[in-house]
């Protein structure tokens, strides 16, 4: 139970905050596709 | 709160403000603006064009159960129209095709919108919001012409 | 399914009532899906008439948004506080209660289906006037929403008594979210009920001659933004509190959890009018701010994304993974005996997509690109009849299951459907994007002008977004029967041998958590509701000032099939 402990507090969720960031840029991507879109528009 | 909970939060904010400045950026440089509350047109049911510049003009539309009035609208190229737009009867929608111009036309309202037709060709519009059993014929067009035509409407 | 040890016994009322609850919005889901394959193929002009509903795609479009995102998800929201309050908090529900609700919500919904497959209320769910349905529609529409609330209040005593005996306690984080659910819904709903008793209701008796159009989309749109809350908040409890357990996981932060909740009671309604943002009669001002409290309404379902990421990413190195990525790939796609578990990632992958989608359209005049665009119903098939239906027709199969004292059947089925489902959903949704962006307008029956090669209004660039989601729509369509299949099967199926269905206990797939912070400040839901009220005040009265300040004159009603108004 001890060595569990242990490995859970030593959990860090990288794979998860590498997931997260490349997710953030995708967004970023998509936004602003549509963003120049509309200035081209304007 | 977890450190990497923070991150994520304080990434969040960043990507939200990144697209808030693109947003403020696109209103105060490029004039991009979403139709605002008007009160000082008088209400109309008949749709009439008349030029107020060199290339400036003002376009009362009606929309209504099944048309735009006008539906085709002839203008030089370069102009700037001045677009009020209301409905006669229920609400409809007007999207102008390849421009900034994307409206509803609520009966009991008027909005407004400023577009500037830089380049030739035929911008086409549709209704988008659903007003009853033709909803799917009712368009029309703005052609912009090189020529230095008068302006005309068609309805 | 890996469930835990702690198993409770409902009562047979309450065992009996769910169960209905369940079966009969399946069916008219069913009956609204059926109407949604019709329209992909209205809209290509494959058809202009069905077997069953005849030629009017208007009115198909209308029960099925009504069916769908208005009646089966709202049934399925209460059946799930049904099942997760009772059982976490160990106490029975108030039987009469729980049938009164039921049978209002019952009675309304057939009521409200039946006039519109009567053709007699083709308004779409959206209902703006001055297009006027039958009395009975709204009437319909408002028995299902009261008998929602009534369903809610059945809680409120049992989590006070919980309270009172558990000093000190964590409120079990699914109640926390059910409670946010019926919070936010109960807020929304004022607005609407409010529209359609004092204004629609008695206009379309006759009793009263005009209603403000305005003031009335402006009061459904005060209720249409936080309703897709209503829809969501039920997957993320079982996001939260269900997948990382499934995944064989643990939930990564309980406090993260409970914040996301906070920040939605707080921010779902004070941003409606972003849905307003072509109106007139509202300043632009407002409009603005609406548009950043709708940032803020984006920060919880961001954390979402990376709190879930980080409980998968646990139970995916508790099977072994040791890369950054490897995790994605160690967890339960194709496991028979965890089938829920596809129906909960399918939809938070679909929701990638969704999510800023929404974004996009919140984004002040960014609006202007696809507001009424096909991409509208693009976006939200990403969200609700994305990440929101599959989670509900996976929760709704394991409900059944634990309710009927049933062996899910036909678990293969089950299992794949959700891949299916998405393959066809991504597709159609592409389908519809592109095509808005290209100024194809939603709510129209393209087919018989814009996808007709014979009218001048013919948009040939269109054709082959339009066939897109004919292909999509079909593939959905499957996905749906596969499922459907499947619930009905477990349903007629017999009950699990030796046992006795009188006396059955239930159990859920509850997650522990990884990090249970202490986090009172978290723990009371008065203050974020109080926030939540003044944001909506501040939000709200300079957009019902304007509105009322700008428009002049009211309208009689108007039937969809005639220019001429109804008097």
């Amino acid at each position: 139970m001890g060595a569990d402990q242990n490995t859970e507090e030593e959990f860090k969720p990288r794979g998860a905050m590498a997931f997260f960031v490349l997710l953030l840029l995708f967004f970023i991507t998509v936004y602003f596709s549509i963003y120049f879109q509309m200035l081209s528009w304007g | 709160m977890d450190k990497s909970e923070k991150i994520a939060l304080i990434l969040s904010v960043m990507l939200l403000s990144l697209f808030f400045g693109a947003i403020v950026y696109a209103s105060m440089a490029r004039n991009i603006e979403v139709p605002t509350c008007i009160t000082d047109v008088e209400p109309f049911l008949t749709d009439t064009l008349f030029q107020t510049g060199p290339d400036e003009y003002e376009l009362q539309m009606v929309a209504r159960m099944w048309a735009f009035q006008p539906s085709v609208i002839r203008l030089p190229k370069g102009s700037t129209v001045n677009l009020y737009l209301t409905s006669q009867d229920i609400i409809h929608g007007f999207k102008v095709e390849r421009k900034n111009v994307n409206l509803m036309a609520a009966p009991g309202a008027i909005n407004y919108l400023q577009v500037t037709f830089d380049e030739a060709g035929e911008y086409k519009f549709a209704c988008h919001e659903f007003c009853g059993a033709a909803h799917h014929t009712m368009a029309g067009r703005f052609i912009i012409e090189d020529d230095t035509n008068e302006p005309e409407t068609a309805e | 399914m890996n469930t835990d040890n702690y198993t409770f016994q409902f009562s047979k009322s309450s065992k009996y009532l769910n169960s209905v609850l369940l079966i009969i919005p399946m069916v008219l889901l069913f009956i609204g899906v059926y109407g949604g394959l019709m329209q992909t193929l209205f809209r290509a002009g494959i058809i202009q008439s069905d077997p069953f509903v005849g030629g009017d795609y208007y009115k198909g479009l209308t029960f099925h948004g009504v069916l769908n995102a208005i009646v089966f998800t709202t049934f399925f929201a209460v059946a799930l506080g049904n099942a997760l309050v009772p059982y976490s908090l160990k106490k029975q529900l108030n039987s009469k209660i729980s049938w009164a609700s039921a049978i209002l919500m019952l009675v309304g919904s057939v009521v409200a289906a039946v006039v519109i497959l009567l053709g007699e209320a083709t308004v779409l769910y959206t209902f703006y006037p001055p297009l006027k349905a039958h009395p009975l529609f709204y009437v319909g529409l408002t028995l299902l929403v009261v008998g929602s609330w009534l369903a809610s209040y059945n809680w409120v005593p049992m989590y006070l008594e919980w309270r009172k005996e558990n000093k000190g306690e964590k409120t079990p984080l699914a109640v926390v979210g059910m409670f946010t659910t019926f919070i936010i819904w109960f807020i929304a709903t004022l607005a609407v009920a409010t529209e359609i008793l004092t204004m629609l209701l008695p206009w379309s008796l006759g009793l009263v001659d005009e209603v403000n159009v305005m003031l009335a989309r402006t009061l459904f749109w005060f209720f249409g933004h936080p309703l897709v809350y209503f829809w969501l908040l039920p997957a993320y409890v079982m996001y939260y509190s269900f997948l990382p357990k499934i995944a064989g996981g643990k939930l990564y932060s309980d406090m993260a959890g409970r914040m996301v909740f906070m920040l939605f009671i707080v921010f779902s309604v004070p941003v409606g009018t972003h849905h307003q943002y072509m109106d007139p009669a509202i300043g632009a001002q407002w409009k603005l701010l609406h548009g950043i409290f709708t940032f803020a309404v984006a920060m919880p379902s961001l954390i979402t994304a990376f709190t879930i990421a980080a409980s998968l990413e646990y139970a995916g190195r508790q099977r072994g993974a040791t890369s950054l990525f490897g995790w994605m790939g160690k967890l339960p796609y194709l496991d028979k005996e965890r089938w829920l578990f596809p129906y909960l990632i399918t939809g938070l992958v679909i929701f990638i997509f969704g999510g800023i989608g929404g974004i996009i359209n919140s984004s002040y005049q960014m609006n202007t690109v696809i507001h009424n665009t096909a991409w509208v119903p693009g976006h939200f098939h990403l969200t609700v009849a994305g990440p929101v239906l599959l989670a509900f027709l996976g929760g709704s199969l394991y409900l059944i299951g634990q309710f009927m004292n049933k062996e899910i059947r036909l678990k293969g089925t089950a299992m794949i459907m959700p891949y299916i489902y998405t393959v066809g959903l991504l597709i159609m949704s592409y389908g519809l994007k592109i095509g808005g962006l290209m100024g194809m307008p939603r709510r129209t029956n393209t087919g018989a002008s814009y996808a007709n090669p014979d009218s001048i209004l013919y948009q040939p660039d269109w054709i082959p977004y339009i066939n897109l989601t004919v292909v999509g729509g079909v593939i959905m369509f499957i996905g749906i029967v596969m499922f459907v299949t499947a619930f009905f099967t477990t349903v007629f199926s017999k009950s699990r041998p030796g046992t006795d269905s009188d006396t059955s206990e239930v159990s859920f797939p509850i997650s522990e958590s990884l990090h249970d912070e202490d986090a009172k400040w978290l723990r009371n839901f008065k203050p974020f509701i109080i926030i939540a009220i003044i944001l909506i005040v501040l939000s709200y009265t300079p957009v019902i000032i304007d509105v009322l300040q700008a428009t002049y004159g009211g309208s009689v009603p108007y039937s969809p099939n005639s220019p001429v108004p109804l008097r």
